[in-house]
């Protein structure tokens, strides 16, 4: 009935998570030490007799070893839970603290009859690890991090805060996370979402684009172009186009392909079409730069130079218009208002059967 | 509350946790309704279409603001959320979710869109909104726009304008704890006017408002299993386009050459889609992962074809079949075999397939097209374009510090074509990039790429009367060498100061062609500052600067001297803000941002000709917002926005409706305004 991630994640497993290699050893050194002395201790100690057919200095070897086993476990026990849970949490991170955290009771993250959200578990532990210590140093007036600080200036590192959330996190949103761009660069989960608001910043079509601006910046600059997508004031964000977990498809869209995707919102572009317009079927962005343009349309140069750039028949295709044709009546037919579009407005393919030149 | 007792009790008895004292008696879950709303009036100073453009405040005068968001939640886990923004404008948007934690979920949104996609317009043509477009019965036509002479009376303001009002609704259903469905349904409508090109008998054309009556309806579904080391994912998704207006027909508003007057466009047809597809991963072992989606689907689109011509001296001519036929078949194979395997700590692979398959099934006829209703052509065949792309790709990450990170990957890529001049490509490409953390203090990444495309032979294909010239090189088909290089560093020195700083450049070059694209060159720079001055003072800025230039070339002929065209644009964007808490009932934010375009074309035709004019866009946004809290539940919000937009295109200002003697344009100008928005809105919060 429970998810796996919690009947496999005991405190040991969070234990392995959360101590890097170096750690633990230097934790248990104490007790490996006491081990080792023991050992040397054995050879020293003379033999003064038996003890239920023990020599006495094996039997002093034997308890000291146990006791060494002993407290390594206690060792590691150490990193235990918190004693009340969130309840000893919340008396730091309550309502109107610096760091308060009680948003998250309005979340499906605290949700205590879903078993698979947090608070059905191990509650505020069961993503940031056990508290014990963290909770014991507050109250002693030391600063314990907890075992597991999720964000991008956190110092646990991105993949072992990633694997909590994807303990749970598995749906189809996430088949292809691993090995996409964002996994690869160690984007941690946390530095985009916002588990402990109201509402995670990024389901908000504004406050998305601005965590997606954060990295990258130069598509801020293309929202603002004098031809861009519906991005400045929320009518469309950036997961209209791209799946930001999902590597499976080229730059994390959320189609397999450029078009795919594209006819999401432009189905009236799908055709197929008797006469077609071959790059338009193969990729809109051979044309369009769909994240801001300089020119209508959001294309990437201006008709006649772009129409230009693949078609050269004698006549005026092939037809060099300057400055000069501005002023000349035959000529500026083709390069003024729409350009190539004045007459040939069937860009993405016609049905007409006259069509053949997309003028129909 | 002893159900949930118990489930929980069970939920952490599983992890061996004593959690017999985590009663969790501060956790402060909310019960019933509660929510914030916003209402107030707005006022615009001016009326900008532009300005209204997304925005949905287009008119000069006061309108009502309302935001807000309403939220229930019960013990048994029933919950409901409502988000609503700019209620009182044509961008109104309303989403809303609501179900039972872990059992199911139900989803409501809608959202509208306006679009204005021309400014200044003006038509004589009556009719605006439907397929039948006619001239005013006194109209006098002339050869040339300069003979029309009862234009300038016959003038009617035009707003060009679509509206988008998309309509979804979602479900979300946990059958089990291993089985969950999904399903997704969307519903959109886009409605207005938006311009067409009529091409006019031979050389003349007239813009149109051409009807945009658009309803796409998309459906979504899944069933996900969830195995304890596999997950699949069975998905259909579908879309039903429909386009009110098969047709748009036009009066010719220019003296009468041929047997008609009246012309006809085909517009959207209808269209059908729908696809299936299974995707999943598998973990192997901790260290080795696949994943992958496959997907088959088609296109389907049947919609009557028109005559050939409206002119009767064409009306004999018949066609090969009453409708295309038309069937896409497209098949994707993502192996994203994501084969992540995690070889050793530090060392990791992935590779990935990926192909990519349209295959057009659509049947082959000659048609006989008449062009521009005057002249018929030899018969000419549909060109059903197919193709097939196949993607390899491998990459190599070393961590050789748990703060230094080495990448480097490669990727084949082979399109084949039919009937295009190039049957087949390929593009090699390589890359590495190294990234550097210091954890919050320091981050640096630089990758450069290289990528060099080769073709078969190119093999022209032209229509019957439009021959190529043989020196053309589309650039999609052509030889191509990529290169790219992107530099990131952020530094954060201290709590206070954060700094973050971006470079890209990009080149293509298409060495081998003689006609066509040449080359294009991308460079972007960009700094972001922050900086907090307390806890609850913080000031940002950013400036951007981006530069895209691409040159081609043309030819009258084979033998002719070619041509040359430069392309070069420029933006820079500025952008500073302060954001602040003044006690604890006072927040305050300025933003600033300027976004200034600039565009230069130049054709050279060695005869040392001059460039075009400039284009330029500079848009200029001052935003403040006040709030002031009275009491936890009543507050005050004061937003003011001036926003100033100048512009000049020299492709249509000063055009008119008559500026070129043969075309009858819609009088289009560029946009400027200025508009000073303000917005009073009363908070309150339960």
């Amino acid at each position: 009935m429970y998810p796996a991630q919690y009947l496999s994640r005991p405190w040991l497993v969070h234990i392995r998570l959360d101590l890097s290699f170096r750690q633990a050893i230097a934790r248990l050194w104490p007790s490996v030490q006491l081990g080792i002395q023991s050992h040397l201790a054995r050879a020293i100690i003379p033999d003064t007799g038996e003890i239920c057919g023990l020599a006495i200095s094996e039997l002093i070897y034997r308890i000291v070893f146990l006791l060494v086993l002993l407290s390594c476990a206690a060792t590691l026990r150490a990193e235990g839970y918190s004693p009340q849970g969130a309840d000893s949490c919340l008396p730091c991170h309550g309502k109107g603290m610096p760091k308060s955290a009680t948003a998250i009771f309005l979340t499906k993250h605290a949700s205590r009859t879903d078993p698979d959200s947090p608070f059905a578990s191990l509650q505020c532990e069961t993503c940031h690890g056990p508290g014990e210590a963290h909770v014991n140093g507050r109250q002693r007036g030391k600063n314990v991090p907890p075992k597991v600080i999720f964000g991008p200036k956190s110092t646990t590192p991105a993949q072992v805060q990633n694997q909590i959330c994807l303990d749970c996190h598995t749906d189809h949103g996430r088949l292809g996370w691993m090995g996409s761009r964002h996994e690869t660069a160690d984007i941690s989960c946390a530095s985009c979402h916002q588990i402990h608001r109201e509402r995670d910043r990024v389901f908000d079509p504004l406050a998305q684009q601005e965590t997606c601006f954060n990295c990258h910046a130069k598509r801020r600059t293309d929202a603002l172009k004098t031809s861009s997508h519906p991005l400045r004031f929320g009518n469309m964000s950036c997961s209209n186009c791209h799946d930001p977990h999902n590597g499976n498809n080229d730059f994390l869209l959320l189609r397999s392909t450029v078009n795919e995707t594209c006819y999401l919102c432009h189905a009236e572009k799908q055709g197929p079409f008797l006469w077609e317009h071959a790059p338009v079927a193969e990729d809109c962005s051979l044309c369009h730069q769909p994240h801001g343009s300089n020119h209508a349309a959001l294309l990437k140069r201006r008709p006649p130079l772009l129409c230009q750039q693949c078609h050269s028949p004698q006549g005026h295709p092939s037809t060099a218009f300057t400055a000069e044709e501005i002023e000349d009546s035959f000529s500026n037919r083709f390069l003024l208002g729409r350009a190539c579009l004045n007459c040939h407005s069937q860009v993405h393919g016609s049905n007409h059967p006259s069509g053949a030149t997309l003028h129909r | 509350m002893l159900l949930l007792g118990l489930l929980v009790n069970n939920a952490v008895a599983a992890t061996g946790v004593d959690t017999s004292n985590w009663l969790c008696s501060f956790c402060s879950y909310p019960r019933a309704w509660l929510g914030s709303f916003e209402v107030g009036p707005g006022y615009a100073n001016e009326p900008s279409l532009k300005f209204g453009d997304h925005r949905g405040i287009e008119d000069k005068g006061t309108f009502l603001s309302i935001y807000g968001d309403l939220h229930y939640r019960n013990d048994s886990g029933g919950y409901f959320d409502l988000y609503t923004r700019d209620v009182g404008t044509s961008a109104r948007q309303l989403e809303m979710r609501g179900g039972r934690r872990g059992r199911f979920e139900f989803r409501l949104v809608y959202r509208e869109t306006p679009k204005y996609r021309g400014f200044g317009t003006q038509t004589p043509f009556q009719g605006t909104g439907s397929s039948q477009l006619v001239l005013p019965p006194s109209w006098v036509s002339a050869f040339t726009t300069d003979g029309l002479s009862g234009l300038g009376s016959q003038l009617n303001p035009l707003t060009l304008d679509t509206s988008r009002k998309a309509f979804g609704a979602g479900l979300s259903l946990r059958i089990s704890s291993k089985w969950h469905y999904q399903l997704d349904i969307h519903h959109t409508e886009k409605t207005g006017t938006r311009p067409f090109g009529g091409g006019v008998l031979t050389i003349h054309s007239a813009q149109l408002p051409a009807p945009v009556d658009f309803t796409t309806n998309r459906i979504e579904m899944g069933l996900e299993y969830a195995g304890e080391q596999s997950r699949v994912r069975f998905g259909f998704s579908s879309t039903y386009f429909n386009n009110d207006n098969a047709s748009l027909t036009w009066e010719n508003p220019f003296s009468p050459i041929g047997a008609t007057q009246l012309l006809r466009a085909a517009l959207e047809p209808d269209n059908d889609f729908y696809q299936f597809s299974l995707t999943g991963t598998f973990k192997a072992t901790p260290r080795l992962q696949f994943s992958g989606r496959a997907a088959v689907g088609r296109t389907r689109q049947d919609e009557p074809f028109l005559a050939y011509s409206s002119n009767p001296d064409f009306s004999t001519l018949q066609l090969p079949r009453a409708s295309l036929g038309g069937k896409l078949d497209t098949s994707s194979l993502n192996l994203a075999a994501r084969g992540s395997a995690r070889l050793t700590r530090k060392l990791r692979l992935n590779v990935r397939l990926k192909i990519d398959e349209k295959d057009n099934r659509t049947p082959v006829e000659f048609y006989t097209p008449v062009i521009t209703d005057l002249a018929p052509r030899p018969e000419t065949p549909n060109r059903p374009y197919s193709f097939k792309r196949s993607q390899y790709s491998a990459e190599l990450s070393y961590r050789a510090t748990p703060w230094l990170n080495f990448n480097a990957g490669t990727k084949l890529k082979n399109h084949d074509r039919t009937l295009q001049a190039v049957r087949e490509t390929e593009d090699l490409s390589w890359w590495g990039d190294v990234n550097f953390t210091h954890w919050a203090a320091a981050q640096l990444r630089l990758k450069i790429e290289t990528s060099d495309r080769s073709n078969s032979p190119y093999v022209l294909v032209s229509d019957p009367g439009l021959q190529e010239n043989i020196l053309m090189r589309k650039f999609n088909l052509a030889d191509r060498q990529r290169d790219r290089v992107v530099l990131e560093l952020n530094l954060a020195p201290t709590e206070q100061l954060s700094a973050g700083l971006s470079y890209f450049v990009a080149k293509d070059r298409y060495e081998r062609s003689l006609l066509g694209l040449l080359g294009s060159d991308e460079d972007s720079f960009n700094l972001d500052l922050g900086f907090a001055f307390s806890p609850n003072i913080n000031l940002h800025g950013f400036v951007t600067r981006d530069e895209y230039d691409s040159e081609i070339s043309g030819a009258t002929d084979p033998d002719a001297k070619p041509w040359r065209a430069r392309t070069e644009d420029r933006f820079t964007t500025f952008g500073v803000g302060l954001s602040g808490k003044l006690g604890t009932r006072i927040d305050l934010g300025l933003d600033f941002i300027s976004s200034i375009s600039k565009g230069r074309i130049t054709t050279d035709k060695g005869a040392g000709e001059a460039p075009f004019p400039q284009l330029k866009t500079d848009l200029q946004n001052t935003r403040i917002h006040l709030s002031y809290r009275v009491s936890p539940r009543w507050g005050w919000k004061l937003y003011a926005e001036h926003e100033k937009y100048t512009s000049t295109d020299w492709q249509i200002d000063g055009l008119g409706n008559d500026g070129l003697s043969a075309i009858l344009t819609l009088g289009e100008v560029s946009p400027d305004y200025k508009v000073t928005l303000l917005r009073l809105l009363a908070n309150y919060t339960f």
